[in-house]
Order: structure tokens, then sequence, then C-alpha cells
């Protein structure tokens, strides 16, 4: 069942019935109007790329001669979405973006130096803002931040529909290599905000609800799942299954560092379980062992395995909040992962190994 | 070959209205994306007191864990062999515009399917709002569902278990949004946001 104060926080930003509060049936008619365009826009450029704030303002009582966005500049007149996409990309660093949706289905688009005043424009208009990953709707006094869905998601109106698992993985990569996502967050010891140098106790299954997560987001057409790791014998972490096209992909999740140990016999000291390069090799073999067994007995017609490696590894580690310097904090950054035997190379139906490298808190670097 | 016994009207507007009243946004849509957006307008409907047995066809979850209907797909490829929709080569669907609305605006004439159609065009509008990933999952979410996707089996959707928890999800967001809120797109999308919500809350099983 629901979670109330979930269902009330949702409501209290409930930016659809906001719009339709202050404008009545011409805000309502605006706001998915507003949604269509922003989508399209980020279709075009995304949110990620901005290298300032984007406004897309839909005003109540303006006509395509007299745009209320000239009250701030001399707006430039376009037609299509492409033409705005390619404003934005060479908009200066720093610029605040203006587009202005016409009744004749043509924009307006202004870019300022300085910030206008979103509270005042709002009394008469409908407007979107975005700006360094927030997204907020603002209607007369309402002024709603919009909850994101995933935190991979620069905004929840630029969601990328990717068709290819190597594609997904490598969007999630970025995500990855600094903990931005919620879920993977709870994988260090300290949390994201501290130094990011131990992992906590037996961190794998975060790591792989935090894929799971974000390639059932991205993913077109496919469904993602977990698998339950019952013994060694099946040791794959997530299935993928696209629809009606009888191809899967099995994903084996392995990570490399230092966790906590959690002792049976509580002592003072910490201990800790490190893995290296030779848990990813393990990692291997056991994925082409279960691909071996999967082609006997699944309907699946092309599966394939992919191994993801979480690197969380660090030179002359010590515990949790013991700070390094940042030649031995970031030493395995760009390190390569060799594979002896290389199933990628000898098989098929084995993808080329995935490493995400996790990035430490550099403000929390030792000087040296 | 498909014979016009075998088409199901209801299921042949819902294919037309879904492709020809889809935002712009959400266009070309996968043949799997039309069946969620159909599947949801069916729950919306049920929302707004329509019986799940007047919806005219009936939907199930695929092996791989996809709302479909059988009667759905059939009704559609009617209207992609007809040449109302165009699908590429990887089966991205967009509408031959001007045609779909004469068909529609025909079909209307034969059926009270006005209220369908709202209900159609707000699970399209969902989209706008949420990421069409992030719906699926979120309508995926029934307990009964859950484990035939885990056991890769096939199910009927909008069985009476199932339909009772929707009511109460509906009841607790209609109660907590408040009797002022007419339209049905903004309940619909706090509702699919609650239930992305308690995905995130939960452990992922």
């Amino acid at each position: 069942m629901f979670n109330l104060e979930n269902v009330q926080a949702l409501v209290r930003m409930a930016y659809l019935p906001h719009a339709s509060d202050a404008f009545g049936e011409q805000g309502t008619r605006a706001i998915t109007a507003l949604l269509d365009a922003v989508k399209l826009i980020y279709q075009r450029y995304p949110p990620e790329s901005l290298r300032g704030t984007l406004t897309v303002v839909v005003g109540m009582n303006t006509t395509p001669a007299t745009p209320m966005i000239a009250a701030w500049g001399g707006p430039t007149t376009f037609q299509r979405y492409e033409e705005l996409g390619n404003a934005l990309a060479v908009a200066a660093v720093g610029a605040h973006c203006l587009i202005e949706l016409m009744q004749d289905g043509t924009f307006r688009f202004l870019q300022l130096e300085t910030d206008i005043d979103l509270q005042a424009a709002a009394a008469d208009a409908l407007i979107y803002r975005y700006n360094d990953g927030v997204d907020r709707i603002l209607a007369k006094h309402h002024d709603d931040y919009v909850q994101k869905v995933s935190p991979i998601l620069a905004s929840n109106f630029a969601n990328a529909t990717l068709s290819s698992l190597k594609e997904a993985l490598s969007h999630y990569s970025k995500f990855a290599l600094e903990t931005k996502c919620r879920i993977l967050a709870d994988v260090w010891e300290g949390g994201a905000d501290g130094p990011r140098l131990v992992l906590v106790n037996r961190p794998e299954s975060i790591m792989r609800d935090s894929l799971i997560q974000a390639l059932q987001l991205v993913l077109r057409d496919a469904n993602v799942r977990p698998e339950h790791n019952t013994d060694e014998t099946k040791p794959v972490d997530v299935r993928v299954e696209w629809f009606a096209s009888g191809a899967a992909a099995l994903i084996e999740v392995k990570w490399l560092g230092r966790s906590t140990a959690r002792s049976r016999n509580p002592t003072t000291q910490p201990t800790y379980t490190d893995y290296g390069p030779p848990r990813a090799q393990e990692g291997a073999s056991q994925l082409a062992d279960y691909l071996d067994r999967e082609v006997r007995h699944s309907s699946s017609t092309m599966t394939r395995g992919y191994l993801v490696v979480f690197d969380a590894r660090r030179r002359n580690v010590q515990g949790a909040a013991d700070p390094l310097v940042e030649a031995d904090a970031m030493h395995f950054a760009n390190d390569v992962l060799l594979y002896c035997p290389d199933y990628a190379q000898s098989r098929d139906d084995f993808a080329p190994p995935v490493r995400f490298f996790l990035n430490p808190r550099k403000s929390h670097f030792a000087t040296a | 070959m498909t014979s016009p016994a075998d088409i199901v009207p209801e299921a042949y507007f819902d294919a037309a209205a879904i492709m020809v009243d889809a935002p712009a946004s959400i266009v070309p849509m996968t043949v799997i994306e039309a069946h969620l957006y159909a599947y949801l307008g069916c729950i919306l409907g049920l929302f707004k007191g329509q019986a799940i047995g007047d919806w005219g066809y009936a939907f199930a979850v695929t092996s791989e864990g996809f709302p479909f209907s059988v009667q759905f797909e059939t009704a559609r490829s009617v209207i992609v062999a007809r040449g109302l929709i165009n699908e590429d080569g990887q089966g991205m669907m967009s509408a031959r515009r001007d045609e779909l609305v004469a068909e529609i605006d025909s079909l209307l004439t034969l059926g009270s399917w006005a209220d369908r159609r709202l209900w159609l065009h707000a699970a399209t509008q969902c989209a706008l709002a949420l990421p069409v990933g992030s719906i699926r999952n979120a309508i995926g979410q029934t307990p009964g569902l859950g484990a035939s996707v885990r056991l890769g089996q096939r199910r009927h959707l909008l069985q009476t278990d199932d339909v009772e928890l929707l009511y109460e999800e509906y009841g607790i967001v209609s109660s907590v949004l408040g009797a002022d809120v007419k339209d049905l797109l903004s309940p619909a999308v706090i509702w699919l946001s609650a239930r992305i919500l308690r995905m995130e809350d939960a452990p992922v099983v």
C-alpha cells in the first residue's frame, strides 16, 4: 500500500493541478503543451549539456506579435525545434536562455546575462525552469520542484531511451563514477559525501539494485530483473530480456577494492575484505560456465553474458576515514583489467567486460 | 490471414486513437509502448468507473514481463497493413495523420467511444510527466504480476485482487488530491509517481 506521506508530498508539488488552479482551463491545456515542448527541446539538446539555465514559458495573454519575453530584450523567432537545439548549443557559459511557445507554433528565443524574476513572470505565465539538475514549474503563486524519478536523469523530461545494453551501461558509468545514484550512495562507508575509500559489508546487492533501476529506466522494450543466486552454480545477478526478440542478457556484478568485513567475533579493530583483479577473472569464469548451461536450459535464442566490475580500488588504503593522497586514491582510475582466458575474445556470447571506476571524494584527499 | 470478424472494434479504435492523439514528443513509439498505453488507458477507465469486463478485450503479461493484448495486437497489425500507421524497420510507429484522423472520425460515428479516447489520451500524456520506462515498471508492480515475471510465466492482468489493490491506491490519491481536481491526468501521474516512490523505498526483488 502507498505511503500516505509520499502521496501528500507529491500532491503538495503537483504542478498539473496547480496549472489548472492558477489559470483554469487555459492552464490545463498549457501545461501539457509546455511539457511536450520541453521534451522535444531536450530531444534536440539534452539538459546535461546546458551551460546555464533554461526557462520555457507559455504566456497567458500574449500573441505572436507581442511575446512576453520581449520585456527582457529583442527575441529571435524560430520555426523548428532543431533551430532551438542549435541556439542552445552555442549559448554562452552561464547564459540564461528563455524560450516562449507561441500560439502559432513558432518560438521566441532570448539569451540573457542576468536572470529574470521567475515569480513575477509566473503571475501571467506558466513557466518551466531547469537549473543544474533541478526542474521547477511555476504558475502564479505555485512554485513546484519536480521530484526526480531517478538520479540518473538530469531531468524527468529528458529520458534517454536506449536500445542497446552496451549504450545503457556506458550511460550508467557516468553516474557511477561520482556515485550520483541514490541507491549506490549506500555502498560507501561514510556515504557518498564521505571520502569514498572503503565499501560497506557485502556491497554487491546495492550495486546490483542500482544497476537494475538504471537499466529499467533507459532500456527500451526490455525487462530487467534480478536473478536469485541460490548457489555457486547460478552466479548471475541480473537478467535482461527484450520483447518478442528472443534476445536476453545475463549480467554478473563483481566489485574490487576494500570492504568492511563483519566478523563473527566482534572486536574493536575493524577487519576488511580486499578484492583485486583475480576477483574479476573469477566472475568472468563463473559467467562463462553459466552461459554454457543457459544454452541447454533456456528458451532464449540469443543470450549474451556481461561482466560488470565496480572498481573501488585505492592504493595504500587503510580505514574508511583515513585520508589518502590523490596519487594513491586515484591510482587505479585508468587501470585496464586483463583477463586470461579472455572469453570476450574466444566466444561470441560473451561481451567485453565493463569496468565502472568509482571516484573518491577529491575534497577528502590528504595533502602530500 | 485476419478476417474482419477477428477484429475487436474497441481494440481497433484504441490502436488508432493512441497513435493519433499521442503527444508529439512520445512518437514514434514502439509496439510494446502502444500496448502499455492501451493497458494504462484501461486502468484509468477503471478509475473512472469503467468495468473491466466492458473494456472489450483483455491483457496478459508476457513471459518477458510486458503488458500485452492479443486482440489489440491483431487490430494494430490491421491498421498498419491498411497504411494508416507507418512502421519502420526498427518497429517504430508513427501515424499517417490525416488518414488516421478520418478513420477515427468515422469510428466515432459507430460507437460510444469518446470516454475511452479521453482515458487513452491521458495514458499517453502520462509519458509527458514521467519516463516511459518508469511507467512500465510502475504499472507492472502488482504482487501477482511480480511473481509471474520472476518465474517467466504468462498471466492475465487485472484479476480481482489486482483491481482491488488499484482501487485502494487510487482512493488514497483521490482523497489527498481533493474533490476540486476534475481532470484525469493529475491523479494518474500522482498514482504512478507514488508507485515509483514505493519501488524506490522497497528492496529490488
